[in-house]
């Protein structure tokens, strides 16, 4: 029923299109507004909002927009919308208005964390959804974002495909047009309405992010027969219900081993900071920024930094994101500073604070640290600060940071300090062997 | 008759000491007394002394307006037979009456300690440690500065230091004039800086240790150790040089103020066991020439990491526990 008004709608506007162009006449604007508002008719039944509800306090805590996938009432939104009740059930309440206003309740089947993705499910029919779009969009294609954004009510949004992100290691569709807070989880669809990326992030000044609706496919794949057993037993789906934490913890574990796979697979390209060999842009989605303390005054002691850093990161809950990686190098050289005074400087160096916590006191332990004097594979005497801390929920799970010093030469160091979040052991090891072997005097 | 006065203090201290004979000894204001006692609520003729029949001593009060009263200043008869040694109080002075043959105790061997503050006490010697401070103070402050030196800046720090620690000495020889102890300022003031010395040189030790082999538990253990005798070792010489205090009982005085201020300490750092976001872990660095221990391998040192992440883990069990014993 619904595909066949999607087919008169492409028709429509092909024909539309034609006649455009053969008055030579090219107003797109006029077009997408046609196209926008006839979509924006046709699926309004198909998008609701999605509201986390405090228990305690009766209160929404978090807003966001969802649309149906199937008449069986199968919803998706971002992880994020939701992540609220995921992370304490007994607290949040989940529910969405749909555009007539009614308010329903929602359970979670299935969350990707990684590609902020949530699989919901209601015990209402929807005879309108949203089919999911099973090709790439051609570069430059109209695009319609629809969403609820600031709760000022569903509207929606022309842009245009730009691709997916090169430069990241989590996949993004760049969208260029506004995407903004609470439109996150609406679903951008082509001409023919057809999801091809859910709503997640925003880079200001039209860039928006889209999770491309493959990530979408392979969660809904996967859930299928979940989905099918909660729908035959309604009344128990309590009892039945995901252990969604533990589906986090195996998501962030498999997500890791592959970013480090491909950070630690490939030989390191080298470059030279002061007297030592360090690592350059080990990955594409890791980029690396330097400076120097060239043009101070009155200075004591020659410095270069190099700073690389894995900017994406996964988010969990408001307190705690993971998945960041940063890795830097400080030069110092001086031949006014006596060995005393150097290595004063190096221990004020090696000691200050290096990346950013994205953990709150409720998701971490203590750091537990040591410190010993080690040989890398070189052979140079390096001395090494290792701390670690566990995550409390994702069991397996650590932040590493890793601060050294090559010593042995009497007027300059080499200062490399890394933190990792949310790797095993495992990887945590790994990068500190590839460290020991990519970090020596020249 | 033959006795002896001490006029004493509250604590029991001798201020002054006089040996009177006669039939009847008369104590007063007035200065045909044996004992002439300038003190304004002491009568001119106050009391006498005399042998009673049985052989003891007989305080006699003369009508005076404040009588007789025992040391705590209770008003006693007008009459009191005293025993050698007894202490009454006359208007407000504490006298102690002493008969010639009261028994004394054996004397005090002079110990090692006596004698090294006497020689301690010389103004060179304490102009000389107090530059050892003050040269110990420049050296830290040249080794740690990694901006360009101002040196008047490097002496007029230093000497401010110096100077503020004066005040140790000068507490300690306050204390010893108000506690009835011989005064030796220069020997307080070459303790107080050679403990000063000491610990700046310890500190410094103990720098070279944590730079070769971490913060390890022995380490730490080794460090509380000797924080601890220092600490103990420098009340030990305050209290000596400012009060009378047996050596046995200073020892056991500023053994347990150490402990005391160590368990205060405690327990006022102690943390709510809220999690520190960020390391609390300070690694020193020294120049490679005081670089002593042997480096280990790579696989030797992510072994060593292991227990780092079992403790990290055993205390995310434990966290969850509690949470969950709480709910």
């Amino acid at each position: 029923m619904k595909k066949t008004k999607i087919n008169n709608l492409t028709s429509i506007q092909s024909v539309f299109f034609g006649l455009l162009l053969l008055l030579g006449l090219l107003q797109p604007n006029i077009a997408v507004a046609q196209d926008a508002n006839q979509l924006f008719t046709t699926f309004s039944p198909a998008l609701v909002q999605i509201k986390s509800i405090n228990i305690e306090s009766g209160q929404k805590s978090s807003i966001g927009t969802g649309f149906f996938i199937s008449k069986d009432g199968d919803l998706v939104t971002n992880y994020h919308v939701i992540s609220s009740y995921v992370q304490s059930p007994a607290q949040y309440k989940l529910e969405y208005v749909d555009n007539q206003e009614r308010t329903n309740s929602v359970t979670v089947i299935a969350v990707d964390v990684i590609n902020d993705l949530a699989l919901l499910s209601s015990n209402s029919k929807s005879d309108v959804f949203f089919n999911l779009s099973e090709q790439v969009p051609k570069k430059g294609a109209d695009l319609f974002a629809l969403g609820n954004p600031h709760d000022l009510g569903m509207i929606v949004v022309p842009g245009t495909y730009n691709g997916v992100q090169v430069k990241n290691f989590y996949q993004r569709v760049h969208f260029t047009g506004s995407i903004n807070p609470g439109m996150s989880g609406g679903p951008t669809v082509d001409q023919g309405g057809n999801v091809v990326g859910i709503n997640v992030a925003t880079a200001g000044n039209q860039i928006g992010f889209l999770v491309p609706v493959e990530r979408l496919w392979s969660l809904v794949n996967k859930h299928k027969t979940t989905d099918v057993s909660l729908k035959t037993s309604d009344e128990l789906a309590p009892q039945k219900a995901p252990d969604l934490i533990a589906s986090i913890r195996e998501q962030l574990v498999t997500n890791q081993t592959a970013l480090y796979q491909e950070l630690l697979q490939n030989s390191w390209p080298s470059s030279t900071l002061g007297g030592a060999q360090v690592p350059k842009e080990m990955s594409k989605f890791m980029p690396c920024w330097g400076d120097s303390n060239q043009d101070k005054e009155k200075k004591q002691y020659n410095q270069a930094t190099s700073n690389c850093r894995l900017d994406e990161s996964i988010y969990i809950s408001d307190s705690l994101r993971t998945g960041f990686a940063q890795i830097g190098f400080n030069w110092i050289e001086s031949d006014k500073l006596n060995e005393m005074q150097l290595s004063h400087l190096y221990m004020l160096n090696v000691n200050g604070r290096y990346g950013r916590n994205n953990a709150g006191n409720e998701d971490v332990t203590n750091f537990h640290c040591n410190e010993s004097i080690v040989n890398n594979v070189a052979g140079d005497v390096v001395k090494g600060m290792t701390c670690i801390r566990a995550y409390r929920k994702y069991q397996g799970l650590f932040d590493v940071r890793f601060h050294s010093l090559l010593l042995k030469k009497d007027n300059q160091t080499l200062i490399g300090k890394y933190f990792l979040q949310g790797v095993t052991k495992k990887t945590a090891d790994a990068f500190y062997i590839k460290l020991m072997e990519n970090v020596q005097w020249k | 008759m033959e006795v002896i006065i001490e006029l004493i203090s509250r604590n029991n201290k001798v201020q002054s000491l006089h040996k009177l004979s006669g039939d009847t000894i008369t104590i007063g204001r007035a200065y045909d007394n044996d004992l002439v006692l300038q003190e304004e609520h002491t009568s001119p003729y106050h009391v006498e002394i005399i042998q009673s029949e049985s052989g003891g001593l007989l305080l006699i009060d003369q009508d005076s307006i404040n009588g007789i009263r025992d040391r705590k200043n209770k008003k006693l008869d007008s009459q009191v037979s005293l025993n050698s040694g007894d202490v009454v109080t006359i208007g407000k002075h504490l006298i102690r009456v002493i008969l010639p043959n009261h028994p004394v105790e054996n004397a005090k061997r002079l110990n090692i300690f006596e004698d090294i503050t006497r020689h301690l006490n010389q103004w060179y010697l304490a102009l000389f440690s107090a530059f050892l401070f003050f040269i110990s103070m420049l050296i830290k402050s040249y080794f740690t500065s990694v901006t360009e030196i101002i040196w008047s800046k490097q002496f007029a720090t230093a000497l401010l230091v110096t100077i503020a620690l004066m005040l140790v000495p000068l507490l300690i020889s306050l204390s010893a004039r108000v506690f009835k102890k011989e005064v030796k300022f220069f020997t307080a003031i070459v303790f107080s800086f050679a403990m000063f010395v000491a610990w700046q040189c310890t500190t410094a030790v103990g720098q070279v240790i944590l730079f070769n082999w971490g913060n390890t538990g022995l380490v730490v253990l080794g460090a509380d150790v000797i924080e601890f005798v220092l600490m103990v070792t420098f009340f030990w010489g305050c209290f000596y040089l400012a009060s009378n205090m047996n050596l046995k009982r200073i020892s056991i005085v500023s053994s347990l103020l150490v402990i005391s201020i160590a368990s205060l300490f405690h327990f006022s750092a102690q943390d709510n066991g809220k999690v520190q976001l960020y390391p609390m872990h300070y690694a020193v660095v020294l120049p490679s020439g005081m670089l002593v221990s042997r480096p280990i391998s790579t696989a030797e040192y992510i072994e060593s990491t292991d227990e780092l992440f079992d403790s990290a883990l055993k205390e995310a069990e434990k966290r969850n526990k509690d949470a969950d014993e709480q709910q």
